[in-house]
């Protein structure tokens, strides 16, 4: 039955109540390869998925993006659910996404590599952020699962290495969708209720990667980085790294490890303070022997002894001293002497009393003074004649002069 | 001096006992100063232990829908 035309968006829009109003397609669930993976600036996001044969557009909106537990790469498997959407002004069709999951290794690790690699981008993984652990907590939080092996175990090792701090268990889901939203949010209710908590252990027990998928989770990710409390984180085994391990202020490789790292053994640090208190007392002990040895070896009597010493030292220096300034004295007093016995015998040598004895006379003029020559006088002039045993007052009566002292006078001349 | 105006904490008491052992290791520390520092540290042991043997654990699992 052929009916009249119909104009394009009649055409349209009758496809799309069909579309819309089939049940199946209404809720559906689609395997595929993501490809043209585009974020857009509005926070939606576009992208093809596909098999061998043929693709399909689809759209997720940026209220579901922000609940997705996984980062999309392209390439990567997904399971998409959601519903079948015509657009009616391109006369396209489109999968709205509500959901993605996204099952096996290899999957997993391609959105586990790329929310690394956007949270290290921001420095969620910094070193400068990282708390240090508290040495010696009074009460630390465990947020896992209340009933799993990993809260067992945690308890077992802090009883047995510590009597003292206080264990909180905040349980919470640590599988499955809601199990991110719920870590994450204990994570913040701990931080908010209990404050005065030291130190808050996150974590689970060993599973496969789709089981500790939660800690790979953004939302994960980010409330343990804005914990105020530093946060150990737990999951799995050795060999198991996820995306809260990076981010916490710790990793433990296991549950039982970030129990010993939470808290330190008591019977342990009795031992270091009995032997660091030891050790205090021996040194003193040590101390106090020493100074009764100094005092012991500073006696009174050994110390008047060895002044006696000393004096007598001091004596005898003092008496080697005198006698060397003593015979020095001397020394010097020969020697003056002798000098004084040479300059006296030297002094009589020219004293004119010796000449006088032998007879001569000293003729001084009218002034007293001794000429030593007939020229200084003249006749009438008066004169003294000093002999041995007085003088003789003269006056001149003639002056003879020798020859030749005339001619030596008038040579000088 | 440790003369408990405020608590200290252990890792306070316990680097204090350390401190004052090392001190008194030293060579050249003075009868006074060294018994200072021996009856600091002993104050400082004193201090450890009672918070070492302060065992009043509490573990306990929070109910959410309690709260």
């Amino acid at each position: 039955m052929a009916i009249k035309p119909v104009k394009v968006s009649q055409l349209n829009g009758y496809i799309k109540r069909i579309l819309q109003s089939d049940p199946l397609l209404g809720n559906v669930s689609v395997i595929g390869e993501i490809s043209n993976l585009k974020y857009h600036s509005t926070g939606h996001v576009y992208f093809t998925m596909k098999d061998e044969n043929s693709k399909i557009n689809c759209f997720l909106s940026a209220e579901y993006l922000r609940d997705l537990r996984y980062e999309l790469v392209d390439g990567m498997e997904i399971i998409a659910t959601g519903y079948i959407y015509l657009y009616e002004r391109g006369g396209t069709y489109s999968l709205n996404v509500r959901e993605i999951a996204v099952e096996g290794l290899g999957n997993l690790t391609a959105a586990f590599e790329k929310l690394k690699q956007k949270l290290a981008g921001e420095g969620l993984f910094d070193e400068k952020y990282k708390k240090p652990i508290p040495y010696f907590p009074r009460k630390v939080a465990v947020i896992t699962s209340e009933t799993g092996a990993a809260v067992r175990d945690i308890i077992k090792i802090i009883k047995s290495r510590n009597n003292i701090v206080d264990v909180l268990v905040y349980p919470c889901l640590v599988q499955g969708p809601g199990a991110a939203a719920d870590i994450a949010k204990s994570i913040q209710d701990v931080n908010r209720l209990f404050p005065e908590t030291d130190t808050i252990i996150v974590g689970r027990g060993g599973g496969s990667m789709e089981e500790l998928w939660a800690f790979n989770e953004e939302i994960v990710a980010r409330s343990i980085f804005a914990s105020k409390i530093p946060v150990i984180s737990a999951v799995g085994h050795e060999t198991d790294f996820t995306i809260a391990d990076f981010v916490a202020d710790k990793r433990a490789e296991t549950p039982t490890a970030a129990a010993q790292m939470a808290v330190p053994d008591i019977g342990a640090l009795k031992a270091y303070v009995e032997s660091e208190k030891d050790s205090l007392i021996h040194v003193m002990e040590r101390l106090i022997k020493y100074m009764e040895l100094r005092v012991a070896s500073h006696n009174i009597s050994a110390l008047s002894v060895s002044l006696n010493h000393r004096l007598l030292y001091s004596a005898m220096n003092a008496e080697t001293l005198i006698k060397d300034i003593r015979g020095a004295l001397e020394n010097r007093l020969k020697d003056w002497t002798v000098r004084l016995e040479m300059t006296k015998s030297g002094l009589d040598a020219l004293n004119p009393r010796n000449i006088m004895d032998r007879g001569y006379a000293a003729i001084l003029n009218g002034e007293g003074k001794m000429t030593g020559t007939a020229g200084g006088f003249l006749p009438g002039d008066d004169l003294t004649a000093v002999m041995r045993d007085g003088s003789i007052e003269c006056r001149v009566f003639d002056v003879r002069r020798d020859q030749d002292a005339k001619t030596r006078e008038k040579t000088e001349l | 001096m440790p003369k408990q105006e405020k608590k200290l904490s252990f890792e306070e008491a316990l680097a204090g006992l350390e401190r004052s052992a090392e001190i008194l290791k030293k060579d050249g520390t003075t009868l006074e100063e060294a018994m200072q520092c021996f009856e600091k540290g002993v104050e400082y042991y004193r201090c450890c232990n009672e918070i070492l043997n302060d065992a009043k654990q509490k573990i306990e699992f929070y109910d959410k829908k309690e709260a």
